[in-house]
């Protein structure tokens, strides 16, 4: 009995340190993904401690796209059993991820780890990624995993630390998806351009993808003219608006890796008057597209390899019966679904006694997400003679990419009857024109490169700038201000000239006037007056030269200016001699010493001392 | 009175200004509209919203590469391979409109094409002319003509010893302005050449003036040509190799 008990004792130990040892396991929302399509890996730690765990260690994502995470989710559960009640905390590390175009699956995911709260490493399971189409139901929203409760949420402060998980970082992208990563050559590849932003804003396209080495054909878009249709849609657990953009049916032209390049466009909100802010660039993936050669079991020779979907024929005449010379007109119809644009259709053959003439060509596409239509060729033949001819059967070979084999569509013979008299011109057998000019072939032309979508377009400012007003003033007025300032500059100097003229002539005036008025006061006997009139004579004609006032100066002052002005310093000394003999003469108590003799020797030592300032180069203007 | 003078004179600015703006808005929202169109894939509309913002005279190689991808996908090649090469024209460096051009003349060739016996090249100077932009030899020009003047009268106030450079500097600019000059002159004599290309698939190249004249040859859509006289809604053409006859204006669109 007491055995039972210790052993009943022992199992309850082993079942509650079971319960106790922490857990880390990983998973996947769902079971298998679509290249490009994301999901969520979680990693989740179980344990009965509580505490952050520490040193997490996520997988090598390899051969993965990690597009978000890690965001880390916490929660504490009470789990009841095992004899009693525990506390459990669950910490779960999730990351968005997509499988990289062109992935084969599966892909698998290695194991993550961490060092637990007791210090212990543990490590968790190996996931394997599935790739094929998106399970039913699971392309929407992917839900994330949450521990099971026994209690209401937020009891235990779970709720709280559940929105503390990752903030909405929801930013707008653009996502390019093919529904094929391989494609035989003119198999056509869906390829969508789709808009995922958090809220409706404003769209802007930049740059259109570049689809050199396709045939491109635009699938007519669904939105209503100048808006997208949006629909909601959970993606790495951020809600998101998604709008098709656009789509395009690609056609491969050769075989080879093929890229599409990346569209690109700008998103921003719309404030109230209209104008953009918040502005973000954004950029879709490109695509890698693998052509694949079409087989060569059981192909045609000189098979055209835009002749790859699935078609019918049809030929017929509008008329079955004519009269020489009327016109007939023979109408090949290719219908289906393909390059329908491309596909080659049978050429006529030769019809003797028939003209032909140059075929029309219509090309009608339907709409859909699958490029179909009618390509319509319609001849105009005339019989030049008559009875019956038999237009014979034309053979469509194509190369049906689904079933992976070649199918021959065939039409009926036709005849016709021809009434009627043999015209002149139908002495010789007339071959009807050749579908195709001789020495052209029937290649698939390549794509063009798309439109520019700039918010507004380029101008040639220089274009237009040449051709306008602005030009025209720009070639006359350099030179006409280059004239012009040749001869403002001209003008000043005359003018200039001209002042010094003036100026001279002025002191001459001055001094003859002087000199005269000293003669007559020398005839008269007024010595002293004139010496004050030779002295004044000299000071008025420097004040002229110099343009300073010279009449208050001493004697040293006025030498000083004299030599500053650049007066040579042997004639200053003459000019200041002068002066002072000048001023001895007034002044001194008996007149004028020497009489009549020496007035005649002052007038003309003047006269020279004028002559002298008049010529010399002297600086003129500032002050004494 | 002054016042009155200075409100009017304000008055002017504003509407030139607002009118101007206005100008701008036209445009940037026919050519959205051109876009939109486009991508939805009404390329009718596109077209008629490109030619809209092409009337408002932008000179501009962006709209003419747009024309030219909506009229490739509407089907119309001729008119397709003509927009493509006023792209070109506006913009010689150009790359996708150069390619458009060459993908629109395949498709044509396809259809029809004219074989032109005996064609010359263009002469070496036209290609010369050809090989820039009008803007880049406007700019070049105005840059070398304007720098010349202003060393030449900057000479006047520049100290005695930087004469000599500033002369050096002024013959070299000289140079320049004359050489991009003798471009420039070209550009201008050249687009007084009309040029022109075939815009249906297919039209009858006529002896005379008037549709009752009889057909000298046949032209197709992209067949370029040179627009040498008119005569009411009739155009004498010549063709590379010198052939000449009269059409319609309206069945060839001006480069």
């Amino acid at each position: 009995m007491r055995l039972a008990g210790l052993a009943a004792a022992v199992v309850l130990l082993a079942v509650r340190a079971a319960v106790a040892a922490p857990s880390f396991s990983a998973s996947i929302d769902r079971p298998a993904v679509a290249p490009g399509q994301p999901f969520i890996y979680h990693v989740t730690l179980v344990s009965n401690s509580q505490g952050q765990p520490e040193d997490f260690k996520p997988p090598d994502f390899r051969g993965l796209q990690l597009l978000g995470g890690p965001s880390i989710q916490t929660g504490v559960n009470m789990v009841m059993g095992g004899g009693g009640a525990s506390v459990e905390s669950t910490v779960t590390w999730s990351f968005q991820l997509a499988v990289a175009p062109g992935t084969r699956g599966p892909v698998s995911i290695g194991p993550a780890r961490v060092r637990g709260l007791g210090g212990q490493q543990l490590t968790s399971n190996s996931v394997s990624v599935r790739i094929g189409a998106a399970a039913p139901g699971q392309t929407g929203a992917p839900q994330r995993q949450r521990q099971p409760s026994m209690f209401p949420r937020g009891l235990f402060g779970d709720e709280q630390e559940a929105e503390e998980a990752p903030a909405s970082t929801a930013a707008p992208f653009l996502r390019a998806t093919a529904d094929k990563k391989r494609a035989y050559v003119g198999e056509q590849v869906t390829v969508t351009w789709q808009l995922f932003v958090p809220e409706i804003q404003n769209y802007q396209p930049t740059v259109q993808p570049k689809t050199d080495g396709f045939w491109a054909e635009d699938i007519p878009s669904t939105n209503p003219p100048g808006q997208f249709t949006y629909t909601n849609q959970n993606e790495g657990g951020q809600q998101y608006k998604v709008a098709v953009v656009q789509q395009r049916a690609l056609f491969p032209l050769a075989p080879g890796k093929l890229t599409v390049s990346p569209m690109e466009a700008d998103v921003a909100h719309v404030d109230f008057f209209g104008r953009p802010f918040r502005l973000r660039h954004i950029k879709s993936d490109a695509l890698v597209i693998e052509a694949l050669p079409l087989p060569k079991e059981g192909q045609p020779a000189h098979f055209p390899s835009a002749n790859v979907g699935r078609f019918t024929l049809d030929v017929a005449v509008d008329r079955a019966a004519v009269a020489v010379g009327d016109a007939v007109t023979l109408t090949v119809t290719v219908r289906g679904a393909g390059n329908v644009r491309n596909v080659v259709v049978p050429d006529l053959p030769t019809l003797a006694g028939w003209k032909g003439y140059e075929p029309k060509t219509t090309v009608t596409m339907e709409g859909g997400a699958t490029a179909s239509g009618s390509k319509t060729i319609e001849w105009l033949i005339r019989p030049e003679r008559p009875g019956t001819t038999t237009i014979p059967a034309l053979t469509l070979v194509s190369f049906d990419p689904t079933d992976r084999r070649y199918v021959e569509a065939k039409s009926q013979p036709i005849d016709v009857q021809v009434g009627g008299q043999a015209t002149d011109a139908s002495a010789g057998p007339a071959p009807v024109a050749a579908a195709t000019p001789a020495g052209l072939d029937n290649v698939i032309a390549a794509e063009i490169r798309p439109i520019r979508a700039h918010g507004t377009p380029s101008r040639s400012i220089g274009a237009s700038f040449l051709h306008g007003v602005g030009f025209r003033l720009t070639l006359l007025m350099p030179p006409l201000a280059f004239v012009g300032f040749a001869l403002v500059g001209r003008v000043r100097a005359r003018l200039s000239r001209d002042e010094r003229r003036t100026s001279r002539r002025r002191l001459r005036s001055i001094a003859r006037r002087r000199l005269h008025a000293a003669a007559a006061h020398r005839e008269a006997g007024r010595a002293a007056s004139f010496y004050v009139e030779i002295e004044r004579v000299l000071r008025e004609t420097l004040s002229e030269k110099l343009r300073v006032p010279v009449a208050g100066l001493r004697s040293e002052e006025l030498g000083a200016l004299l030599a500053a002005r650049g007066l040579p310093a042997e004639d200053g000394a003459r000019l200041l001699a002068v002066l002072a003999a000048c001023d001895e003469a007034r002044f001194s108590p008996g007149g004028e010493p020497a009489g009549r003799p020496a007035q005649d020797e002052m007038l003309e030592r003047a006269a020279a001392l004028i002559d002298l300032i008049e010529k010399a180069p002297l600086a003129t203007g500032g002050t004494a | 009175m002054r016042a009155a003078l200075r409100g009017l004179a304000v008055v002017a600015v504003a509407l030139v200004i607002a009118q101007g703006r206005a100008r701008a808005d036209r445009v940037d929202e026919a050519w959205r509209r051109g876009n939109e169109a486009y991508l939805r894939g009404d390329y009718a509309a596109a077209v008629a919203a490109y030619q809209e913002v092409d009337r408002q005279g932008l000179a501009s190689s962006d709209v003419a590469f747009n024309l030219g991808d909506a009229y490739f996908r509407k089907g119309a090649l001729g008119p397709a391979i003509w927009a493509f090469e006023r792209a070109i024209a506006f913009d010689p460096n150009d790359d996708d409109a150069r390619y458009n051009l060459d993908q629109a003349r395949k498709l044509a060739a396809r259809r029809a094409r004219d074989r032109i016996e005996g064609e010359d090249k263009d002469p070496a100077w036209m290609r010369l002319v050809g090989g820039w932009s009008a803007a880049t030899e406007t700019w070049a020009f105005v840059g070398f003509y304007l720098a010349f003047f202003v060393v030449l009268v900057g000479r006047r106030w520049a100290r005695h010893e930087w004469r000599p450079a500033l002369i050096a500097g002024a013959a070299l600019l000289a140079v320049g302005a004359l050489a991009s000059g003798a471009l420039l002159a070209g550009r201008v004599y050249l687009d007084r050449i009309p040029f022109g290309v075939v815009l249906p698939d297919e039209i009858a190249v006529k002896e005379g003036a008037d549709v009752n004249y009889r057909t000298s040859f046949d032209a197709h859509a992209g067949l370029r040509v040179r627009i040498v006289d008119h005569d009411q809604d009739w155009l004498r053409v010549r063709l590379a190799n010198g052939l000449e006859g009269w059409v319609r204006a309206q069945d060839v669109g001006r480069i």
